[in-house]
């Protein structure tokens, strides 16, 4: 299915024009949920009715309101909310460029992606930006309007082609100077602080994004398989909670002996075993092959798994 | 910025790595601004109310026969109760568990998802202030797991000036990978000359990330809107004209750096 396009417009720098079109970066893996009525399992429907006279409404006769004081309400259509937008609408213009390393991530909202439409010559000029920003290690910030709304957002290169993501705005940003103050004048000793990053390091690898999978979503999956099949579904325990360490030091030292010795914190520690669901326990002892293992409780499994690695 | 009233935080529990244990408050680090409209019946000015309808009968449902269903097959529901969902969220001990630590730079912005601030708890500010200064100093990101509001998370610990950043994650099969993004490629490539007045563009167009110089306009000018329509003005809506492609990218370039001199 070829991909849909959600904006298309020009992507400008200086006086260059680039006819693009912009696409979804992300996929949505949701499992999707539906209200039903449980009188006869029925899909709800979601309907508009007009509050004063209790009738359906047509999406036509549906209008934005403002609420400038309690129940009072000004209506804007959108032909007058278009009159809020900047003069281009159709236009992503870059105002500048910036180190990519100097954009702090959590401005990052959406991701998307962008194309090059209309043949030889945006190719060409889409081409010539992705590569001097992929040499220059730059981003360029500009802003656009999607969807009747302006957004400022950052272009960067990434594998290949053009990605856009949308930005959160600085006054959208809180501040962290409450989070601050709780830290106080708290001071970080440099021996414990040495002492952590050589547990940093010891636990580093590389970032591999495909190793890790959506173990809710495949849990959620495997909850409604069972619950399909007429099976009962068991409640999980909350786990748990862990205590506090009453010598850092002490705790970084065994935590990288544990790393870097012999019993690597493999998945296979009983207390990240205690954490994991039957289920998850059930996969891994058939991995395992251990014996009479549909028939044990969680805490068995715990053990068996645990002698087992 | 201004100053802010004491946050509520959103989540208490423990930032756990190996042995370490830090009791910590979670607050959210996004605070959405958008301007959000009320839907009105245009006719009589009204709120709009949504009901829940049985399609099938035609009645409204009330809330107390809504439940939650799975579509297995066509017309074939799973109901699933709150019971059955919280099987599915994993650990719920109150634990941010970190697994293992990667390099920040390795990290492509696109999988960071929801940022928050992590804050220490009483008695924790101690080992709070060690692993912020420890991240720090090793350039380093913890990769761990963690269940908020009954889902279960990646989620990225990162330092930011001596507070702790937790945002949640993307994963890998959320993402369209840059492949699967097709466009037609130019016969020709840029040519040194283009790519070097590009350059040039490109650093005249150079600048520092300031965030808080972008100011959200849009928002500014819906609420004048808003206030001139309140006050009974008629709105006029502008007319856009697109823009047109560059023919002459050579051209363009060098009329570009020419203004970029000047302006």
């Amino acid at each position: 299915m070829a991909p849909r396009s959600i904006w298309s417009g020009s992507l400008s720098f200086g006086l260059v024009n680039v006819p693009v079109q912009m696409q979804s970066a992300t996929r949505d893996q949701q499992i999707r949920f539906h209200q039903l009525d449980s009188k006869d399992n029925t899909p709800i429907e979601v309907h508009r009715f007009c509050s004063e006279e209790d009738v359906e409404i047509p999406y036509e006769e549906i209008v934005a309101g403002y609420e400038i004081e309690k129940g009072e309400y000004v209506m804007l259509t959108d032909e007058e909310l278009a009159a809020a937008q900047p003069e281009k609408t159709k236009t992503i213009d870059i105002e500048e460029f910036v180190e990519i390393e100097d954009v702090d991530p959590v401005y990052y909202d959406h991701p998307y992606y962008l194309v090059p439409v209309g043949g030889e010559g945006a190719s060409r000029a889409y081409e010539l930006l992705r590569e001097v920003m992929q040499r220059e290690g730059r981003v360029a910030l500009g802003r656009f309007v999607l969807r009747n709304k302006e957004y400022l957002a950052a272009i960067r290169p990434r594998g290949g082609r053009l990605t856009l993501t949308t930005m959160n705005f600085a006054d959208e940003i809180r501040a962290t100077d409450a989070v601050e103050d709780m830290v106080g004048s708290t001071k970080a000793p440099k021996k414990e602080v040495d002492a952590a990053v050589e547990l940093i390091d010891a636990m580093s690898t590389e970032w591999k994004p495909d190793k890790y999978e959506d173990r809710h979503r495949k849990r959620m999956m495997d909850v409604i398989k069972q619950k399909g099949e007429g099976v009962e579904i068991e409640p999980v325990d909350d786990g748990e909670a862990p205590s506090e360490v009453p010598d850092l030091m002490a705790a970084l030292e065994a935590t990288l002996a544990k790393a870097k010795g012999t019993d690597k914190p493999k998945p296979g520690s009983s207390d990240g075993l205690k954490r994991q669901t039957k289920e998850e326990l059930l996969d891994r002892a058939k991995k395992l092959d251990i014996e009479g293992r549909s028939k044990m409780t969680k805490d068995e499994l715990v053990e068996a798994i645990t002698a087992a690695e | 910025m201004a100053s802010s009233p004491k946050p509520r935080s959103i989540w208490n529990g423990w930032l756990s790595w190996g042995t370490v244990n830090v009791p910590v408050k979670l607050f959210s680090a996004v605070q959405d601004k958008s301007i959000h409209f009320n839907q009105l019946h245009g006719k009589d000015g009204a709120r709009i109310k949504q009901k829940r309808i049985n399609p099938r009968t035609g009645d409204e449902v009330p809330y107390e026969r809504v439940v939650r269903g799975y579509e297995v097959k066509p017309d074939k529901w799973v109901v699933l109760t709150k019971e059955d969902a919280q099987a599915a969220e994993g650990n719920r001990a109150k634990v941010i568990d970190i697994e293992e630590f990667v390099a920040a730079d390795e990290i492509d912005p696109v999988f960071y998802d929801k940022p928050y601030w992590i804050g220490p708890q009483e008695g924790g500010e101690h080992a709070y202030a060690v692993v912020e200064k420890a991240l720090a100093k090793s350039g380093k990101v913890g990769i761990g797991r963690f269940v908020l509001r009954s889902k279960e998370s990646l989620v990225a610990l990162r330092p930011r000036d001596g507070v702790l950043t937790l945002a949640t994650m993307r994963f890998a099969d959320e993402l369209v990978a840059p492949e699967k993004v097709t466009y037609e490629e130019p016969k020709k490539s840029p040519g040194d000359r283009e790519v070097g007045m590009a350059a040039k563009l490109v650093d005249s167009l150079a600048g520092e990330f300031k965030p808080d110089k972008y100011e959200d306009t849009y928002r500014e000018a819906v609420l004048d809107l808003v206030e001139r329509k309140a006050k009974g003005e008629t709105i006029e809506t502008p007319e856009r004209e697109p823009e047109e492609e560059t023919d002459d990218l050579m051209a363009a370039l060098e009329a570009s750096l020419s203004g970029a001199g000047k302006g």
